[in-house]
C-alpha cells in the first residue's frame, strides 16, 4: 500500500516552481511560468523567469518537502500592471505554477500590451456624518457635519454607491 | 528490359533492394562532425592531464562525505580526463559524481563543458542505458546537451540503429521546447519517424526510481496536501505520446510533405483527436497532399478510440481528405526524411564543426579560469585561518605580559566574590515522602 498523507487541503493545482525550474535547462531563464490562483483574474498575469538559483534540497522522506527553497528572480505582470523585476524566492515552493509553452506565449503578451488600466475613481474626500452621530454633534454645539474620510489604497466606499448616506434618508 | 513491364516479384525485391540500400546508408553527418583530434587535445592541457582518475574519484568522494557537496570545477575537470570511455566503472562514477552535483547548491555553477563531457564519455564507451537514465530525469542529473551535441547524438543512434535511444533524444528536445537549427528539427523527425516505423526497437524504460512501499498503509502527517495534477508535458511517460508530441510540434518547423504527414501522424500517437482533425481539416483546405503510409498508420490508430462519436468524426475527416483532389500521394516518406536529413547536414555541417572547435577553445579557458579562482578562494580562507590563528596567539601572549599592568582591571572583570546563595524553594509538586524503612536488624549504640 503506499504511502497516505495526511494534512490540510489547498486550492492550488500546479507543480512547485522548482520542479518545473529543474526540468529546463539553463534552469528556465526566459521562459515564461503563471500561477493558477492568478488565472482567474480577466486581466494577464504572468512571471518571466530572469535568473533562478535553485537549492535543490531534500526534505524528509515520502513527505513530499523537496525542492522548496532558492533564490528566483522574475520579471512580474499582475493584473495587467507591470512590477518590474522581484525576488520571488519566498513563494516559489507553492504548488500552484503552470509553464506557458513557447506558442501560448504571444496571448499573454498580446493581452498585456492591449490592456488598458482602469479609469480611477475620483472619490470625494469629506462624507455625511451618520444620522445619529449628526444628532450628537448639533446638540453638542459642534460645527462639524462632515467627516474627513482617510483615503488610501483600499478605499472602496464611493459616495453614492451600496450603502451609502441613501440607506439612511428620511429616518431622522 | 525497358520495353517489357516489370513482374511484380522482380519489381518488389527491386524496391526492397533500393529500400535495403536507403536504410543502409544512414549517414547524415561524416566523421569529422566528431572532431575527434580537437577533443583529444583538451587532454593536453596540465590542468586536465595531472589528474589520476582513481585517486582523484576518491578524493571526491572523500570530500562528498566531509562536506556534503562536489564542486562544478572538480567534476567538469574529471569528465573531461576520461579518456578510456570503456574502462570499467566509468558509467557507474560518471553516474554518482553528476547527481551529486545536481543535488547540491553547487548545480547553478555547472561549467557548459560538464554536460558535451558526460555525454561524449557515455556514447563513445556504449552506456546508451545510463546515458537515456541521465538525460531523461533532469532534476536528479541535469544533463542538458546543447543542439551540436544532440545532433551528434542521434546521429549516432541512427547509425547504430537505436532508433529508441533516438527517439528519446528528440523527445528531450520536445521537452525543452528548442528543436533549433534545421539539421536538428529534420534529426528529431528522423529518429521519430524510424522509431515509429521499425518493428523491434529496444524497451522504451521507465528510469524514475522506484520508491519502496511498506504492506501496510502508513499514514504520514503533512503540513499541505498536493492536489493532483497532470501537466501533459514533463508528465508525459507512454512512448506513443512522447513520440507523437515531438513529431507534431516539430514538423511545421520542417514544412513540406513531410512536415504535413509527420504532423499528423503525431497527433494521431499523441492522441489529441481535436488537433488531428483540425491539421487534417486544413490540409483539404488548404490542397496540400500527404504520405499514404501515413494515412493508413493513422487510420489504424484511430480504430482503437473508444469514443464512438469521435472516432465516426475522425474517419469522415480522413474520408473527406482522400477524396479530395490532392488528398493523398504514394511517396515513401522515409526516403524523403533522409534525403532532408541529407540535404540539411551537407549545408550545416561545415559552419557546425568550425562553431564545435570554437566552444572546445571557450571551454578550455572557462575551465582555467574557474580553476584559478577556486585556488584563490582556497588561499584567502586558508590566509584568513592563519591570521585567526595569530591573533588569538598574540592575544594570549598579550593578556600574560601584561598582566601585573592590568591588574586592576582585570579585578574589575571577575565577578563578585561573594556569591548569593538563595534558599531552596519549596517545590509546587512536594516530592512524595518515602516511608519510613525500619531497619530491623539496627541495634542502636550504646552511650
Amino acid at each position: 500500500m503506499p504511502y497516505k498523507l495526511v494534512g490540510r487541503t489547498t486550492l492550488f493545482r500546479g507543480k512547485r516552481l522548482w520542479e518545473i525550474i529543474g526540468h529546463l535547462k539553463n534552469f528556465g531563464e526566459g521562459r515564461m511560468v503563471v500561477r493558477s490562483t492568478f488565472e482567474k483574474y480577466p486581466e494577464p498575469t504572468f512571471y518571466r523567469i530572469v535568473l533562478a538559483r535553485p537549492e535543490m534540497d531534500t526534505g524528509r522522506p515520502h513527505m513530499d518537502e523537496d525542492n522548496m527553497k532558492g533564490e528566483v528572480l522574475v520579471e512580474k505582470v499582475f493584473r495587467g500592471m507591470h512590477y518590474g523585476v522581484i525576488n520571488m524566492s519566498k513563494v516559489a515552493y507553492k504548488p500552484d505554477f503552470r509553464l506557458v509553452h513557447r506558442h501560448e506565449e504571444a496571448r499573454y503578451i498580446e493581452a498585456f500590451r492591449n490592456h488598458k488600466p482602469a479609469d480611477v475613481d475620483i472619490v470625494s474626500p469629506v462624507m455625511d456624518m451618520p444620522p445619529f452621530l449628526k444628532m450628537v454633534a448639533e446638540r453638542d454645539g459642534h460645527a462639524a457635519r462632515e467627516l474627513k474620510l482617510k483615503i488610501g489604497s483600499k478605499i472602496k466606499w464611493v459616495p453614492g454607491g451600496q450603502g451609502g448616506p441613501e440607506l439612511y434618508e428620511g429616518v431622522i | 528490359m525497358a520495353g517489357r513491364a516489370l513482374r511484380p516479384v522482380v519489381l518488389h525485391r527491386l524496391l526492397f533492394c533500393r529500400n535495403a540500400q536507403l536504410q543502409k546508408s544512414r549517414h547524415f553527418l561524416s566523421a569529422n562532425y566528431r572532431c575527434d583530434e580537437t577533443w583529444n587535445k583538451r587532454l593536453e592541457n596540465p590542468l586536465v592531464s595531472s589528474i589520476n582518475l582513481g585517486d582523484f574519484y576518491y578524493d571526491l568522494n572523500q570530500k562528498y562525505r566531509h562536506e556534503g557537496k562536489v564542486s562544478a570545477i572538480d567534476v567538469d575537470l574529471f569528465m573531461n580526463r576520461i579518456d578510456d570511455p570503456n574502462a570499467e566503472g566509468v558509467a557507474e562514477e560518471v553516474e554518482e559524481l553528476v547527481r551529486h552535483l545536481r543535488r547540491s547548491p553547487e548545480t547553478a555553477n555547472t561549467l557548459e563543458s560538464t554536460h558535451y563531457a558526460v555525454v561524449r564519455a557515455l556514447l563513445d564507451g556504449g552506456h546508451t542505458s545510463v546515458l537515456m537514465q541521465l538525460l531523461t530525469q533532469p532534476m536528479m542529473y541535469g544533463l542538458f546537451p546543447d543542439h551540436l551535441t544532440c545532433n551528434l547524438l542521434m546521429h549516432t543512434f541512427l547509425q547504430r540503429k537505436e532508433y529508441t535511444a533516438a527517439a528519446r533524444v528528440a523527445s528531450y528536445l520536445m521537452l525543452q521546447e528548442d528543436f533549433g537549427p534545421h539539421l536538428t528539427q529534420a534529426l528529431a523527425l528522423a529518429s521519430c519517424y524510424y522509431y515509429i516505423t521499425s518493428e523491434d526497437n529496444q524497451p522504451w524504460e521507465d528510469y524514475t526510481p522506484k520508491v519502496e512501499e511498506p504492506k501496510e498503509e502508513v499514514k504520514i502527517r503533512v503540513k499541505f496536501l498536493r492536489n493532483p495534477y497532470y501537466d501533459d508535458h514533463f508528465d508525459l511517460k507512454e512512448p506513443d505520446h512522447l513520440v507523437g508530441k515531438t513529431l507534431a510540434w516539430a514538423s511545421p518547423l520542417v514544412g513540406g510533405l513531410v512536415g504535413r504527414s509527420c504532423e499528423v501522424l503525431g497527433w494521431a500517437l499523441y492522441g489529441k483527436w481535436d488537433e488531428l482533425e483540425a491539421a487534417l481539416d486544413r490540409l483539404r483546405t488548404g490542397k496540400e497532399h500527404i504520405a499514404a503510409s501515413v494515412v493508413s498508420h493513422v487510420k489504424s490508430l484511430i480504430e482503437g478510440v473508444e469514443d464512438g462519436q469521435v472516432c465516426e468524426q475522425l474517419i469522415s475527416a480522413l474520408a473527406r481528405l482522400e477524396a479530395a483532389d490532392s488528398g493523398v500521394v504514394e511517396q515513401d516518406l522515409s526516403s524523403a526524411i533522409t534525403q532532408l536529413v541529407q540535404e540539411a547536414a551537407k549545408e550545416a555541417e561545415p559552419l557546425d564543426i568550425k562553431i564545435q572547435k570554437e566552444n572546445y577553445h571557450r571551454w578550455e579557458k572557462q575551465r582555467e579560469e574557474e580553476y584559478q579562482k577556486q585556488i584563490e578562494e582556497y588561499r584567502k580562507k586558508q590566509l584568513m585561518a592563519k591570521i585567526e590563528h595569530k591573533k588569538q596567539d598574540l592575544a594570549a601572549r598579550e593578556e600574560v605580559i601584561f598582566f601585573f599592568d592590568n591588574k586592576n582591571k582585570l579585578s574589575l572583570l571577575l565577578s563578585d566574590a561573594k556569591k548569593k546563595y538563595y534558599h531552596k524553594k519549596s517545590p509546587a509538586y512536594p516530592k512524595k515522602k518515602k516511608p519510613r524503612v525500619i531497619d530491623e536488624a539496627y541495634i542502636p549504640p550504646e552511650v
